[in-house]
C-alpha cells in the first residue's frame, strides 16, 4: 500500500534531516565541529581585571597524563585538561588542576586559597563564593601557599588577603567572558 | 510510563470469522465495561486483552453476563442499534481477540507486553490499598504538585544562576566518581517518577507492573499501565501525571534549598549543594524528555493521546508516517485499516511530530551523546591501561566503561529480544 503523495514526503523528509545535519555541520549554530575539537583560542581579549597570562596550548588529556603535565603559572590559568569539568561550588578539599582549567575553560572563575588560611577567612570566601553559584569554584590549592588567588581563563589575581568589592569585580568582570563551549 | 494497551475496534471483532458458536463461555462474565467517550471498552483484566466497541456491543456483553441467553442478548443489542445485528458473530470475535480465553493461573494482571512472554513482570498490586494510595492524589496533594510547578517554574525563569547546566553532572572533584553517582541518580529518580506512577494506578484502582525496557535508543524505567483504559478519561490523567508531579515537586523543594543556601538562610554542607544542583538538572532533562520524546510514548504522548481521545495514536503515527515514505506491508496495511478514523485523522498530523522527535533524537545523539561517548570511552581507555587493578581510578573507569557499553549494547539487545519475541506471538 503506497501513499498518492509519497515522493513529496520522501523529499521533505530528506530535506528535514539534511537541514538538521547542516545546522550541527556549518553555520552559526554549528556545534558538533566545536565538540570534537579539543583546541581553544590562543588570543582570548586581555583581561580587565588581574594579570593576563600567555594561553597554553590546551589539548584534552587523560588522567594518567596529568601528572606529567608543567603549567606555565600557580595555579594555572590555561593548558591541556580532563574533557571533563566541574560543577561551581564550594569544594573543602583541592580540586584537580586539570578539572579547573577546564572550567575556566567555560567560562567560570576560581578562587584559590592557601590550605593553611584561617577558617573565619574561609568563611568570608565561602559567604562570596555562594552569592555567585554559577560562576565561582572555590577550593584551597596546594599552590598557593598565602593569601588567595582568583584565575579565569589567561587571567590571574592575586590577593594577599580576601577582599570582596575586588573578587566581585572580577567575578563579574572575567566570570563568562571566554567560554569555549561545552564538550572541548 | 507504558503506553495503555490498545484497543481493537468493533469492525475488526466482527470481520474475523465467518463461522458463528451458538454457545456462550462462562469467561464471558470475566470481562469488564467500562464508557469511554461514545464507546465502551470491554476487557479482561487478568489477561491485559482489551477492545473497543460500540454501545450495542456492550448492551449485549452486559445483558449475557445478567444471565440472557444468547437470542435475547442479541435483540437487546439490536434495540440500542435500531438496527438488526448478529450476536453469535459478535461472541466469536470475542472469541478471536483472546477475550474469552480461560482465566490465566493465579489470576495474574498480565499483558503479553507487560510478560514479555515469559511471566517476569513484578506484580505490585497488592502492596499498598487504593485508600493509601489516594492520599497521594487528592484535591490537596495536586495543589501541592501544581504550586510546586509554579514555583519551580518561576525559580528557573528569575534565578538564571540556579538553572541546570550540563557541568552540574560533575558535583564531585573526581570526574568518574561524579559520573558513577550522576547514572546511579538518575536510575533512583526514575525509579521514583515510576512508583508515583504506580502509584496514582492504584489510587485509581489499576494494576501495574514495573519493567526495564527501550525507547529508541534508551534504556527506560516503565510502569505498564494497561488497565488504565477501563477507567474513564478523565481518571486517567492522574496516572499519567503522576510521574511528572514527583519530578516538579522535588526540583521545587531541591532549588528552594540553593536559593536559601545561596541567601544564607540555610547552612547545608557544600556537596549537598553541588548534589542539590545535579538532582536539578536531572530532572529538568527528565521533563523537557517526557515532553519532547512524545514519538517515544512518553508521559507527554500518554496525556495528549487522551486528550485528543485516541485509542491507538501511536501504532496510527508510525503506520501513517511509514505509508507515506515507504508503504505498508500487507499486514500492516491490514492493522492500519483496523485502526478508528479518529485515530487516523489525528496520525495525520501528530505524524509530523513524530518526525521532528526523529529528527530531534538524531541530533541529539550527534551534539551530546557521540562526542560525550567517544570523549569519555577514550578517557577511561587510558585510565584503563595507565593504571594497576588495585588503583580506585582502575575500578571507576572499569565501571564507567561497563555503564557506557550498556547504554550502547542494551537498547540494541533489548530491540532484538522484543523483536524475536513479537515474531514468536509472544509480545503485541
Amino acid at each position: 500500500m503506497t501513499h498518492p503523495h509519497r515522493w513529496w514526503w520522501r523529499i521533505a523528509t530528506v530535506l528535514a534531516v539534511g537541514a538538521a545535519v547542516a545546522t550541527v555541520s556549518v553555520g552559526p549554530w554549528r556545534v558538533y565541529g566545536r565538540a570534537t575539537s579539543a583546541t581553544a583560542d590562543t588570543d582570548p581579549p586581555s583581561c580587565p581585571v588581574g594579570e593576563t597570562l600567555p594561553i597554553m596550548d590546551s589539548p584534552h588529556i587523560s588522567q594518567a597524563e596529568a601528572s606529567d603535565v608543567r603549567y606555565s603559572s600557580e595555579p594555572p590559568t590555561s593548558g591541556p585538561h580532563f574533557p571533563f569539568t566541574v560543577t561551581p561550588g564550594v569544594y573543602e578539599d583541592s580540586v584537580p588542576d586539570a578539572l579547573i582549567v577546564q572550567a575556566l575553560e567555560l567560562g567560570d572563575v576560581a578562587v584559590l586559597y592557601a590550605p593553611a588560611t584561617p577558617p573565619d577567612l574561609i568563611g568570608s570566601m565561602r559567604r562570596f563564593a555562594r552569592t555567585h553559584p554559577a560562576d565561582v569554584v572555590m577550593a584551597p590549592h596546594p599552590g598557593v601557599h598565602k593569601g588567595v588567588a582568583l584565575t579565569g581563563w589567561g587571567c590571574l589575581l592575586r590577593m594577599s588577603m580576601f577582599d570582596e568589592a575586588t573578587a566581585t569585580l572580577f567575578v563579574t568582570q572575567v566570570a563568562g567572558r571566554y567560554v569555549h563551549g561545552w564538550a572541548r | 510510563m507504558a503506553r495503555p494497551s490498545t484497543p481493537k475496534s468493533w469492525e475488526v471483532l466482527i470481520g474475523e470469522q465467518s463461522e458463528t458458536s451458538a454457545e456462550v463461555p462462562a469467561t464471558v462474565r470475566l470481562l469488564v465495561i467500562a464508557p469511554d467517550g461514545d464507546e465502551f471498552i470491554l476487557g479482561r483484566n487478568d489477561l491485559g486483552v482489551y477492545v473497543a466497541v460500540p454501545e450495542p456491543g456492550a448492551v449485549f456483553v452486559r445483558a449475557l453476563q445478567d444471565g440472557c441467553s444468547l437470542a435475547d442478548a442479541t435483540a437487546r443489542a439490536g434495540a440500542t442499534a435500531g438496527a438488526e445485528v448478529n450476536g453469535g458473530e459478535f461472541l466469536d470475535g470475542l472469541r478471536a481477540a483472546g477475550l474469552l480465553d480461560r482465566q490465566r493461573a493465579g489470576g495474574t494482571s498480565q499483558t503479553a507486553e507487560s510478560a514479555d512472554g515469559d511471566g517476569r513482570s513484578i506484580r505490585w498490586f497488592e502492596g499498598i490499598s487504593p485508600r493509601t494510595a489516594r492520599v497521594f492524589f487528592g484535591r490537596p496533594a495536586w495543589a501541592l504538585y501544581v504550586g510546586a510547578a509554579v514555583a519551580a517554574a518561576m525559580v528557573l525563569a528569575t534565578r538564571p544562576a540556579l538553572r541546570p547546566s550540563y557541568s552540574h553532572v560533575w558535583w564531585l572533584p573526581d570526574p568518574l566518581l561524579s559520573l558513577v553517582t550522576y547514572v546511579l541518580l538518575g536510575f533512583v529518580l526514575a525509579a521514583l517518577h515510576e512508583v508515583w506512577h504506580w502509584l496514582a494506578g492504584r489510587s485509581a484502582g489499576v494494576p501495574a507492573a514495573f519493567r526495564i525496557s527501550r525507547r529508541g535508543a534508551y534504556l527506560v524505567f516503565e510502569t505498564d499501565l494497561s488497565q488504565i483504559v477501563t477507567v474513564n478519561r478523565t481518571a486517567r490523567y492522574g496516572p499519567f501525571l503522576a510521574g511528572m508531579a514527583f519530578d516538579v515537586t522535588v526540583l521545587a523543594g531541591a532549588l528552594a534549598a540553593r536559593a536559601a543556601y545561596g541567601s544564607g538562610v540555610v547552612e547545608i554542607p557544600p556537596s549537598l549543594d553541588r548534589l542539590l544542583a545535579a538532582v536539578v538538572l536531572a530532572l529538568v532533562i527528565g521533563i523537557v524528555w517526557q515532553w519532547s520524546a512524545l514519538f517515544l510514548r512518553s508521559d507527554g504522548y500518554a496525556v495528549l493521546a487522551n486528550a485528543l481521545r485516541c485509542h491507538n495514536l501511536f501504532r496510527a503515527t508510525v503506520l501513517t508516517t511509514k505509508w507515506r515514505i515507504w508503504g505498508l506491508s500487507g499486514e500492516e496495511a491490514a492493522e492500519f485499516g483496523a485502526i478508528g478514523p479518529r485515530d487516523r485523522a489525528v496520525a495525520r498530523w501528530f505524524g509530523l511530530v513524530y518526525l521532528l522527535g526523529m529528527i530531534g533524537t538524531l541530533w541529539a545523539i550527534l551534539i551530546f551523546a557521540l562526542p560525550f561517548l567517544l570523549s569519555t570511552g577514550a578517557w577511561v581507555s587510558a585510565n584503563l591501561a595507565a593504571y594497576s587493578l588495585s588503583s580506585v581510578a582502575f575500578w571507576e573507569s572499569l565501571a564507567v566503561l561497563v555503564y557506557l557499553v550498556a547504554g550502547v549494547v542494551g537498547p540494541a539487545v533489548i530491540a532484538w529480544r522484543e523483536r524475536r519475541l513479537r515474531r514468536a506471538g509472544a509480545l503485541l
